[in-house]
């Protein structure tokens, strides 16, 4: 096993290396430049140069971006061009409402998606298999903003049940210690000896993960269907039946373990498409995530922000990707040992 | 008392294409220690009669349009799902074709037997684990303890099929049910894998149902017969009879398309010609018919029942030395058995009634 991450990791390198390159180049490509950003549209030709020269940006690219990856290998991500903030401290502010918002997402999906699977499956084509692939079918087709502002709209605005602004209340003044909402919110009822916090940190996460989660849910239902059904036909549910073993553990033990194979590939896949795809929901939500922080620095042409941040969001995709594999070595001998 | 008296089992499947009439009024019966062998083609209803009689048809298409199956004198089609599902593993188990995939490719060994016998058995795992090492001694795997923690893909097809046979005999079950267990196989493995399936079952005295298409599997492993086609038993006999006098056309055509060591060189093998019947048709008249060298007008018409030849009066289902049975209005001579083909001066096969005939 822990060769196989060795592997995993040094296979890694080269593809980080050639997206760096691929940024590096195309984030240049756009019409524009940071200075402009920085001055507004009504700057004259020599200050644009001006800036241009104190941000170093008129020395050939090569030059650039070798100090840029020099910088990098010393663990520096560099700082914005616009406001000058360096990008580790805002990622660090903002990456955990990402991750919040996703886990959410995935929390939702997996845990309505898997058991909706199921049910599909034991009644596979009839009506309660109808129902779920309707839901499934709508989940896929709406797209996450008009789904977002529907929810907000209905649980926030007419009935007021949940929140639909940010990912926790600040008039409740809960001190910021780990970034994540949820986190800060159990430690400060802890602290406070009240429940509000966390409850309340809760009830925000829940709209916008509905909405971001729509999708994978849609995904992991229709794949966990169609495994219980391809495993259920399998020779070895018969075996397992012949056995006189209960209803219960033969669904358990012998569909759902293998039925897991196809469902574990799949929220992989997803997890790493939900983290580039929370930006949407974010600005629906209003959430100060990482999602919205790369839609401003590209408008800006933030060359620096906008590099290290899909540098780290590759690393971060390609991490759960290892991981998904490692579970999916857990849950399959097959792989395990060959 | 028979162990287990099977009859006039009818079995249908409910497909896209229509009604399969997969087993068409089948009976037998099976004493204690008894080993009855089930003989015929592909798609013959042989491993259907026996999924029925387990209760564990593929559903929703597969269910049983009536019959009875009573076992050890309870119908196993009138109890309850949690009452089959004791007898399941328990009194009677089952060993499939594919020792591929009829073991759990993601569950170790080990979870797989301890299961079986903590499913039927009120013990502790531990103590479980320990009958299962001694079971996998029992079926000569070397090192049980070792490889009772391996996963299905560690064992080689042999070695797969006596884990599956050490699961089926946990329990000491009354009945085993072996469906192709060798034919999945290697010619040197399938004669290992059938000599110890056959010693174990003697030395406890289990009644043995093998399903098979191989006649040499039958011949050294049963003591009696069933020959199926299209969903019917159309000749049973003590092993021995039936290859000593084969009375049905069906079964004289598969001894002759058996390769023999001791046929004469370049002496062909005989094919039985045409095709078996399409299923989704309803039963008319006797299913081989189509395929028949001797068949006479009546035989397109109706089915003949399984009657007793030899002139014996009392008819024995079972034993070892039970009455030959054949269902066939026409009976071919011992001699046109010999031959595999009717030798009577004049004679020609029936050919199928015009639509004319039969609107009459």
């Amino acid at each position: 096993m822990a060769r196989f991450i060795v592997r995993r990791v040094i296979a890694a390198v080269p593809v980080l290396l050639g997206l760096s390159v691929l940024l590096f180049i195309f984030v240049r490509l756009l019409p524009g430049g940071p200075a402009s950003a920085i001055l507004g549209q009504h700057a004259t030709p020599q200050r644009i140069a001006d800036v241009n020269e104190a941000l170093g940006l008129t020395r050939p690219l090569y030059v650039q971006y070798f100090e840029y990856i020099g910088r990098l290998l010393h663990g520096d991500f560099g700082s914005s061009y616009v406001d000058g903030t360096k990008v580790v401290d805002v990622f660090l502010l903002r990456f955990p409402s990402t991750i919040e918002l996703t886990m959410g997402a995935l929390f939702f999906a997996i845990g309505l998606g898997i058991p909706l699977g199921r049910i599909a499956a034991r009644h596979s084509n009839g009506l309660i298999d109808g129902i779920v692939t309707v839901i499934s079918l709508f989940g896929i087709s709406i797209p996450v903003f008009v789904l977002g502002y529907t929810l907000a709209f209905f649980f926030g605005v007419q009935l007021h049940w949940l929140p639909t602004f940010g990912l926790a209340d600040p008039t409740l003044g809960v001190p910021a210690v780990t970034n994540f909402p949820i986190i800060d919110g159990a430690l400060a009822s802890l602290q406070g000896g009240t429940t509000a916090p966390f409850v309340d940190a809760i009830a925000h996460v829940i709209l916008p993960s509905i909405a971001l989660g729509s999708i994978p849910l849609a995904v992991v239902t229709r794949i966990t269907r169609a495994a219980v059904i391809e495993v259920s036909n399998e020779d070895y549910v018969r075996t397992a039946r012949a056995k006189g073993l209960t209803e219960k553990r033969v669904d358990n033990r012998h569909i759902m373990r293998n039925a897991w194979l196809p469902v574990t590939t799949v929220i992989g896949l997803e997890a790493g498409a939900l983290l580039a795809g929370a930006v949407l929901t974010e600005t629906v939500f209003n959430i100060n995530g990482v999602g919205s922080w790369v839609v401003d620095s590209i408008r800006n042409h933030d060359y620096v922000v906008v590099q290290s941040l899909v540098l780290i969001f590759a690393v971060i995709f390609m991490v759960v990707n290892l991981i998904v594999d490692i579970g999916y070595a857990f849950l399959n001998p097959r792989i395990r040992y060959s | 008392m028979h162990l287990l008296s099977v009859s006039d089992l009818v079995v249908r499947f409910r497909t896209h294409d229509g009604t399969v009439h997969a087993v068409n009024g089948v009976s037998f019966d099976l004493d204690e220690g008894e080993t009855l062998g089930l003989v015929g083609e592909s798609g013959c209803g042989k491993s259907v009669t026996n999924l029925a009689v387990m209760r564990l048809l593929p559903r929703p298409a597969g269910h049983i349009e009536r019959g009875s199956a009573v076992f050890e004198g309870q119908d196993l089609f009138e109890i309850d799902e949690s009452a089959m599902r004791d007898i399941r593993g328990k009194d009677i188990a089952m060993i499939f074709q594919d020792p591929m995939t009829s073991l759990n490719p993601v569950l170790r060994i080990e979870e797989q037997m301890v299961e079986t016998i903590r499913a039927h058995r009120k013990v502790s795992t531990k103590d479980a684990r320990e009958r299962a090492i001694e079971l996998l001694g029992m079926v000569g795997i070397p090192q049980p303890e070792k490889r009772l923690r391996d996963y299905p893909h560690q064992f080689s097809g042999g070695m797969r099929q006596r884990v599956m046979i050490a699961m089926a005999l946990a329990l000491e079950p009354k009945l085993l049910i072996a469906d192709e267990p060798t034919t999945a196989l290697d010619v040197t493995i399938q004669a290992q894998v059938l000599e110890l399936l056959s010693r174990l079952a003697a030395e406890r005295n289990t009644a043995v149902i093998l399903i098979t298409h191989d006649l040499g599997v039958v011949a050294g492993m049963t003591r009696r017969v069933n020959v199926m086609y299209a969903g019917f038993v159309v000749e049973t006999a003590a092993t021995s009879d039936l290859f000593a006098r084969p009375l049905h056309p069906y079964t004289i055509g598969l001894l002759h398309s058996m390769p023999r060591l001791d046929a004469e060189e370049g002496e062909p093998l005989v094919p039985i010609e045409g095709v078996p019947p399409d299923l989704r048709q309803a039963p008319v008249g006797c299913p081989f018919a189509p395929r028949c060298a001797w068949a006479i007008d009546r035989c397109w018409a109706d089915m003949p029942a399984l009657g007793a030849m030899d002139g014996v009066v009392a008819i024995e289902t079972t034993g070892a030395n039970p009455t030959h049975r054949v269902a066939c209005w026409n009976v071919p001579t011992p001699d046109e058995a010999r031959l595999a083909h009717p030798d009577r001066p004049g004679f020609h096969a029936a050919p199928a009634p015009t639509v004319a005939e039969i609107a009459r």
